[in-house]
């Protein structure tokens, strides 16, 4: 192949995935290395926004790779990468699901989520190299452990679950779908489970000689983060216990509470009734705003006044979490409440 | 004397058996469900899996790319330069020339902020130069001109290779085709784009 001069205009964007901070200890850089020959050239990147390579890109194309460097101990982490080039095909993954988050989809372990994929720029040329003609899509999955939030996270320790090499074109105007009802992710407890699934397209090995040889490089790159299901309890009341005068303290466990939800303990009088809206105790809330579960031990203590209104007979106490997905009791407990003091007394009088 | 009985039930501390305000949020209704069981969502997944199987691909077959092809670490590929408290890395093969006594700016510092080239250069220039190459240079395609060159016996500045103010790696210079009449003193140095490597 000539060597082509054409300047291609490539973005810079820092990408969804990019969690790292530039500041006093970390600082991100962009390296263009060209294909073959690994000319590296160093990029000056802000925290957001894009520019234009001012170096052409060779007709083997060029990697653009994103890291952030922390300055003690000095450490480098590959945030991304893509791999531009005249001849090399432009694919495009986005993952939805019921949680609106961004710039990183996450979703819970029970929930489905949506791949919607795109592959332009194959050529059909049967005298085409295959890396032109074909693009390897790969689907990842890696666990975080019991309670890990996937910081520090090696993915090269993710799984590879498939690979398939695709031919066909997708066009990014009208994407294919693919539909995941629940989680691949490993685990027994299926509530339980935690990690990230990664989906991936790869350009394939393409060497022509012993002059030039492109390895293998990513074109596009998302993962969805996956959180378990919430769970908890009340302890302190027992099923049907009859409760006089004050209320016993009540120890309230929160387990993986989903980020940006809301878990509180409500009352209401009578029996259970899933749906029912009931007064809130105070202390009980708990607003979770950060971007991985949480969980917590509450003690609610002093709250007699919450069922001032209902006055005695049978009360329903739940545990409650709204999250995007919808509002779900983790737990319940009904008892019988009689606060009422009785007194005979007897009056005589001199009449 | 008259006696009679009285019974008194105490407002102390539930005065109000029945409150239209507690009623009506008690009667309010949300849509609400119980958090499913292990067994629920595993049966859930089961039935839709039967209406929306999952993707069918090929089996694995070859080593995972994304591990076999993951770039090199970018702190192996760079060069530290550090003075004053910043530091900047850019790629090895940009320092084109390192003069003496320049050893403990090569190395991170304890404490040192890291930056940008541009920040870094800026603040550093009274002992930086940097040379402009092209890009047919910096793929050891082109030697640098005799002048730039002879000016490094002098230099005392640390120079620096720079495509459009970026450093950028310049490979060594590639051995030019062998041909029956160019065998000559200045060969090493004198390629020409013919040297151009065709993908």
């Amino acid at each position: 192949m000539k060597a082509n001069q054409l300047i291609l205009a490539a973005a810079l964007m820092l990408p969804g995935s990019c969690w790292a901070q530039n500041g006093s200890t970390y600082f991100n850089y962009i390296r263009q290395v060209q294909q073959p020959t690994d000319v590296d050239r160093s990029v000056d990147v802000s925290p957001t926004g894009e520019a234009l390579s001012p170096l052409a890109i060779d007709p083997g194309g060029a990697r653009f790779e994103l890291w952030t460097v922390k300055a003690s101990p000095l450490t480098s982490y590959l945030l991304d990468t893509r791999y531009v080039g005249t001849f090399v095909p432009i694919t495009q993954v986005v993952i939805r699901s019921q949680d609106p988050y961004g710039p990183i989809p996450r979703t819970r372990a029970d929930k489905p989520f949506y791949v919607d994929i795109s592959i332009e720029g194959l050529l059909t040329d049967p005298g085409a190299p295959e890396a032109a003609k074909k693009v390897n899509f790969l689907h990842h999955v890696q666990s975080y452990g019991a309670s890990g939030t996937g910081d520090g996270l090696d993915r090269t320790q993710a799984t590879l679950l498939t690979q398939n090499e695709m031919i066909e074109a997708i066009p990014a105007t009208s994407p294919s779908t693919l539909t995941y009802v629940i989680t691949s992710l490993p685990g027994s407890n299926a509530l339980k489970k935690r990690g990230e699934e990664r989906f991936s397209f790869w350009s394939l090995d393409d060497k022509q000689g012993d002059d030039y040889h492109v390895p293998p490089s990513q074109l596009a790159s998302q993962f969805i983060q996956i959180w378990p299901v919430a769970d908890g309890s009340l302890a302190g009341i027992t099923p049907n216990q009859m409760i006089r005068f004050s209320l016993p303290n009540v120890t309230i466990t929160l387990n993986d509470l989903y980020p940006e939800s809301h878990t509180y303990v409500q009352v209401y009088k009578g029996a259970p009734a899933l749906g029912t809206v009931g007064k809130i105790v105070s202390g009980s809330s708990k607003q979770i705003h950060g971007s991985t579960p949480e969980s917590h031990v509450l003690v609610l203590s002093g709250y007699d006044s919450v069922f001032d209104e209902g006055g005695d007979g049978q009360w329903t106490m739940e545990l409650v979490t709204e999250t995007p997905f919808g509002a779900e009791r983790l737990s319940h407990v009904t008892f019988n409440l009689d606060r009422t003091i009785e007194m005979n007394g007897t009056v005589t009088t001199i009449d | 004397m008259k006696t009679f009985k009285l019974s008194l039930s105490s407002c102390i501390l539930a005065a109000v058996s029945f409150h239209p305000v507690a009623e009506a949020q008690t009667s309010a209704r949300m849509k609400m469900r119980d958090v499913p069981t292990h067994e629920e969502v595993v049966e859930a997944a089961a039935k839709a899996l039967e209406d929306t199987p999952p993707p069918v691909f090929k089996p694995i077959k070859g080593e995972d790319p994304t591990v076999a092809y993951k770039p090199v670490d970018l702190i192996s590929r760079s060069d530290v330069v550090c003075h004053h408290g910043l530091a900047t890395l850019i790629p090895k093969r940009a320092i084109i020339h390192t003069p003496k006594g320049m050893a403990d700016r090569m190395v991170m510092q304890d404490g040192a902020r890291l930056s940008g080239w541009n920040e870094f250069f800026m603040a550093n220039r009274a002992w930086i130069r940097t040379v402009e190459v092209s890009r047919v240079q910096a793929e050891g395609n082109k030697p640098l001109d005799e002048a730039t060159l002879k000016s490094f016996e002098k230099e005392t500045r640390l120079v620096v290779a720079v495509f459009q103010q970026g450093p950028i790696s310049v490979l060594p210079l590639r051995a030019p085709e062998e041909a029956p009449d160019s065998a000559g003193p200045d060969s090493a140095t004198a390629s020409t784009d013919s040297n151009v490597a065709k993908p």
